[in-house]
């Protein structure tokens, strides 16, 4: 029995309407009105000027916004062919504005793309998020070429990023996807990356659909399948990454739910592939590598450390359920330290999270309540890098975080042993 | 007056011995179905444990969402409940096989009473554990999030919303089960007045800046000094 069909019937109707893309640029969006005029009129000049003899569709997945962010994908102009810089004819390029249905979330905007990439028979399809500001016609060609030239499979991107920001993928997400499957892809949750016709078949093919990954958690998924699924992996320079900012009221530890419940989640069901991997391999960066002058942005260690120790004084009861006695020792010991001397070094920080993740496989207690009780751990991690990177420039931090990763790697066998924990 | 006290203490003695003689019979009885009881308990327990792994329960209560709704209620595992129900079941079987071997009227009589109350009592019991167990999880969200929020007085509130739903779904429980009609809801209401009538006092007479401040404190947003401007991913 084939599976149902995900797309409405006008958008098929359209989409058979246009017979054949060989290049799909997805744009997943909600309440976007603002940039989204920006990334379409970026993905349109990167295809014109990079890929013009080309059949490909731009093709923005919307999740019902009420901004009028698919009338400004409807009223982008095209690319100016003075500025592209064409020398030989250009085939139009095709623009789209579909809704897609399913689960609210970027999950069930990807699965449009990539279902819409292989109706159309597309043999690369790159995806980049709506609010991005520094968005440029060469991240199209970075992002797709390495697919349609070289035969990667899956294009994750590599960006400069302030040494303070992506705190959660410097010193939680990266070191332990790359300890865990040996794959060093820098950015495993950035919003934007190339795939080809072979992954999207894959990806549109695993039960998940319908799950918490189609709500959030997609970018992670995502890295992690084109990891394990044996596919040929290589990452993009992209330069800077700027974006919309994110609400400052918004609860960091739901985010921190929804990341590391699929990270946890992911783990169980690829447990035999990372309990076999020791080490890490590096993954072929493509793209020209410039450094990026960035704004400098306010940190405040101190009520990061506050707010640790409040975790150390009031979640005690709930974190002995998952640390050992000797790393609830350290915690304390930690909590008793002024801001200058406050520290969570890099072993005892990967015990925390290699615990966190047996204690969420072996279920000791609600899984969402103990990743949101970790949130004062993760803000004296913040706290503690903050404070030792104060005066690093962005090599320096860079070979912290590879120490780090290292620490990650070297610790696995704890990870294996709190995974298996009681069983 | 020496000999009245020994015949009475004999005679005393002599029903006492008779009358747990041809009660010992019952009691021995009694104690087999317990030890028998406990055992089966214990078997079917193992059993039950065995064929619930065996038919993947937890695996399609995984599938079907419940495990994650049985998480919420602080029930980690699907299997251990079930398991336990089942030996419930057994403890039930064997008080009432003991109570039976032991005196058969009174048994009798207690079964119907039993059985006549229970369900009060189930509804009653189920109250009051479901009321444990929403005060356990209620207690725990509101303990991580007032800490996430920079609640000072996280432990205070978490203790104070697990105390208020315990003594709540006891209240109603007791209710249930027909014990104090008229004073449970009276202590309950006293309790809450008086909380209410204190907090008034406090706030009214000698802490009103105090309270002010406090609530100003925990109400505002930070200063933009304080604010983070770290992206966070």
């Amino acid at each position: 029995m084939s599976a149902p069909e995900i797309l409405r019937p006008e958008v098929l109707a359209r989409l058979r309407g246009l017979g054949h893309a060989d290049i799909v640029v997805g744009i997943p969006s909600y309440q976007n009105a603002a940039t989204i005029g920006h990334v379409v009129q970026a993905a349109q000049t990167g295809l014109a000027k990079y890929f013009p003899g080309s059949h490909s569709v731009v093709l923005n997945s919307d999740g019902g916004s009420t901004d009028g962010t698919p009338d400004v994908v409807a009223n982008t102009s095209g690319p100016d062919a003075d500025v592209v810089l064409v020398s030989h004819p250009m085939r139009p390029i095709q623009r789209l504005s579909v809704p897609y249905h399913g689960l609210p979330g970027k999950g069930s905007a990807f699965r449009t793309i990539f279902r819409a990439a292989e109706l159309l028979g597309a043999k690369a399809c790159a995806v980049a998020d709506a609010d991005l500001r520094s968005i440029t016609p060469e991240w199209i060609h970075l992002l797709v070429a390495p697919v349609v030239n070289q035969g990667f499979d899956y294009v994750a991107p590599y960006y400069h990023r302030h040494k303070f920001d992506g705190t959660i993928t410097n010193n939680v997400v990266y070191p332990v996807t790359r300890a865990l499957y040996g794959r060093q892809i820098r950015q495993p949750i950035g919003g934007d990356f190339g795939v080809s016709r072979a992954l999207v078949q894959h990806y549109l093919g695993l039960p998940v659909w319908e799950s918490d990954v189609a709500r959030y958690g997609i970018d992670i998924w995502m890295t992690t399948e084109a990891i394990c699924g044996g596919f040929s992996l290589c990452q993009a320079f992209l330069g800077a990454k700027l974006h919309d900012p994110k609400d400052p009221a918004a609860d960091l530890s739901a985010m921190l739910v929804q990341v590391l419940g699929t990270v946890f989640r992911l783990m169980e069901t690829h447990a035999e592939r990372w309990h076999a991997v020791h080490g890490s391999e590096p993954v072929p960066i493509v793209g020209f590598r410039y450094d990026v002058g960035l704004d400098p942005i306010k940190v405040n260690p101190a009520r990061m450390i506050d707010h640790f120790r409040r975790g150390v004084r009031d979640l005690e009861s709930i974190w002995q359920t998952m640390f050992e006695r000797a790393d609830m020792n350290r915690l304390r010991d930690a909590a008793s330290k002024t801001v200058g001397g406050f520290a969570i070094d890099d072993t005892l920080w990967a015990h925390l999270v290699y615990a966190l993740a047996g204690a969420h496989h072996r279920r000791v207690s609600e899984r969402d309540a103990l990743v949101r009780s970790t949130l004062p751990l993760y803000m004296g991690r913040v706290a503690s890098f903050v404070t030792e990177m104060a005066d690093a420039d962005a090599g320096q931090v860079e070979a912290r975080l590879e120490r780090l990763c290292v620490v990650f790697e070297q610790e696995k066998d704890y990870l294996r042993a709190r995974w298996s924990d009681g069983d | 007056m020496w000999e009245v006290v020994q015949h009475v203490f004999a005679q005393a003695w002599q029903q006492f011995t008779a009358q747990s003689l041809a009660l010992l019979p019952n009691v021995l009885v009694g104690l087999l179905f317990l030890a028998i009881g406990t055992a089966l308990a214990v078997l079917a327990g193992r059993v039950a444990k065995f064929l619930l792994r065996r038919s993947a329960v937890e695996r399609r209560a995984n599938k079907i969402g419940l495990s994650s709704w049985l998480e919420r209620a602080g029930i980690l595992s699907a299997t251990a409940v079930l398991v336990r129900l089942v030996q419930v079941a057994f403890a039930i079987m064997t008080a009432a096989l003991v109570m039976y071997s032991l005196d058969a009227a009174l048994a009798s009589d207690l079964t119907k009473r039993f059985f006549f109350y229970l369900p009060n009592l189930v509804i009653g019991v189920t109250i009051f554990f479901a009321g444990i167990v929403a005060a356990r999880v209620v207690s725990r969200s509101v303990l991580i999030g007032a800490v996430n929020r920079g609640f000072p007085a996280a432990r205070l509130l978490a203790s104070a919303a697990r105390g208020g739903i315990v003594l709540l779904s006891s209240a109603v429980a007791l209710e249930h089960l027909g014990i104090g009609r008229t004073i449970v809801p009276s202590a309950m209401l006293i309790l809450l007045a008086g909380v209410t009538f204190a907090l008034a006092l406090a706030v009214g007479l000698g802490s009103r800046d105090l309270v002010g401040r406090w609530i100003r404190d925990q109400m505002s947003p930070p200063t933009p000094a304080e604010v983070d401007e770290i992206q966070h991913w």
